[in-house]
């Protein structure tokens, strides 16, 4: 957790709204809220500033408070200004690398499908910088791995971050099995770059092939070049299935899955049916019921009818909200209660183990450690974890 | 290369190399060869939208300036036109043929 975490919120407090309206669909109800906001005294404008942060809102916020700047504490506007710049000059990196990245991928015929970041951005908000973005998430063809990663290291000179340069082949097959991505950073500029060859570590979950996914994926014109997103039905399930996964503790996944209610609408049932299918139904519904209970919009009826006739489903929806409501990254016990939430029945024991004793991608036990060593911290990390978080 | 060579009849368009957003209403514009940021003011935003939309001649983005601009003095106009499109050319970031 980062230093700009909010302590506590709630939804219904007056910062908490505010970010709301500010990032609604419908901006109907912004200018009274900022009214509201800018005439209450009790608003706190520091905690709406690490609200903000927190839930990765910035370059949004940002444009829609500039009409108000005069109204607003100038040192609040100063540290929002200066963090939507970042967000800016990172976007542009970032766009300049997929521009460059689509380039020489499409002369060595390397098929590649753009997941969220200014991707996302583009499509959701007809602006590449509109959302903000920490990397690029990029899937490939788990077959083109090895000539992806030559072309971003010699050709274009990023450096592996995840697993790191110093890995073994040992631990590299090992982290290939287990792990969904691997992760590249540009020395210059520090733009991050994931290359996944699937959507989640956890198999079973929306394992659609690859080509599968090309083939219904859907061209996006992207600052003059034609890049390549997930088709519609992919790009409903991946979406829920990530803010759920991770727990909602970003309100920008969120904010993503209000927008693509408006703007994105789909054949329900049909998408139900595929979601059933790749064990994400769970993941769907709470994700349309949650976006509709914050932003206040209607729920498809499917949707609705799905919720109210599982009780499961209902506790589910009550427990993200309180989730969102703390902005919290899942601790890993809450992770694996949630995992009954997504995982088929016949994986429960298996995932909540699985995350239960599973290292860090990035610990570098992994990497540098003895195998003996290994297990043994795998053994002990759940009690560390514990007497970690009582302390 | 200075204000004055630069032909009215030639056609501006903007590099393929070149990504631009909105910032506070104005545009900043990125070189992608070298990196390069370059902010561009009001005015000179306004001219960039209008040549993001479409490649034209200096002469048409002229007519269309001093339409927008009606109460200015059509001559100062051109200055800062020839200006701005000067620096957008030796920051890599137009091409103007």
């Amino acid at each position: 957790m980062t230093d700009n975490t909010p302590l506590c919120q709630t939804l219904d407090s007056l910062e908490y709204k505010l970010l709301i309206a500010l990032t609604h669909p419908f901006p109907d109800q912004q200018q009274d809220q900022v009214a509201n906001a800018i005439a209450n005294h009790s608003f706190d404008w520091n905690h709406f500033l690490s609200l903000v942060l927190w839930h990765r809102l910035t370059p949004q916020i940002y444009r829609n408070l500039i009409d108000h700047r005069d109204s607003i504490p100038e040192h609040t506007f100063h540290q929002l200004r200066t963090a939507a710049l970042n967000c800016q000059r990172r976007s542009l990196h970032q766009s300049a690398w997929l521009v460059k990245l689509t380039k020489l991928f499409d002369c060595q015929q390397i098929r590649f499908i753009v997941l969220k970041g200014v991707a996302l951005s583009q499509l959701l908000y007809t602006d590449s910088a509109r959302r903000e973005a920490k990397d690029l998430d990029i899937l490939i063809d788990k077959a083109d791995l090895t000539q992806v990663e030559h072309l971003l290291v010699e050709t274009c000179g990023f450096i592996r971050q995840i697993p790191s340069v110093d890995a073994t082949e040992e631990e590299i097959s090992y982290l290939n099995r287990f792990k969904k991505d691997r992760v590249y950073v540009h020395p210059r500029d520090k733009t991050m770059i994931e290359f996944h060859w699937r959507f989640l570590n956890e198999k079973p979950l929306l394992a659609v092939p690859f080509s599968e996914l090309i083939q219904q994926s859907l061209p996006l014109q992207f600052h003059n070049q034609t890049i390549s997103v997930l088709g519609e039905a992919h790009f409903w399930l991946y979406q829920s299935i990530h803010g759920t996964y991770s727990g909602w503790y970003r309100l920008h996944w969120l904010t993503d899955i209000a927008e693509m209610l408006v703007q994105h609408p789909v054949e329900w049932d049909m998408l139900l049916e595929l979601a059933d299918k790749h064990y994400c139904k769970r993941c769907l519904i709470e994700a349309v019921a949650l976006a509709g209970q914050v932003y206040q919009l209607p729920i498809p009826e499917t949707i609705h009818v799905q919720m109210h006739n599982n009780w499961r489903q209902q506790i589910s929806l009550s427990l993200a909200m309180r989730l969102l409501a703390k902005a919290q990254i899942l601790t890993p016990l809450i992770f694996a209660y949630r995992v009954m939430l997504w995982a088929p029945k016949r994986y429960y024991i298996y995932y909540f183990l699985y995350r239960i004793v599973q290292t860090s991608y990035s610990s570098t036990v992994y990497e540098h450690q003895h195998p003996v060593r290994r297990i043994l911290y795998c053994l002990i990390r759940p009690f560390a974890l514990v007497i970690r978080r009582l302390l | 290369m200075n204000e004055q060579t630069i032909n009215l009849s030639a056609t501006i368009k903007i590099q393929s190399n070149t990504l631009s957003v909105d910032m506070d209403g104005e545009k900043v514009a990125m070189n992608m060869d070298n990196d390069e940021f370059y902010g561009i003011n009001s005015v000179g935003s306004l001219i960039w939208s209008l040549i993001e939309e479409q490649e034209m001649t200096v002469a048409s983005l002229y007519s269309l300036l001093t339409e927008h601009f009606s109460q200015d003095n059509p001559e100062q106009i051109k200055q800062e036109l020839l200006s701005f499109l000067t620096e957008c050319k030796q920051h890599g970031v137009v091409l103007i043929d």
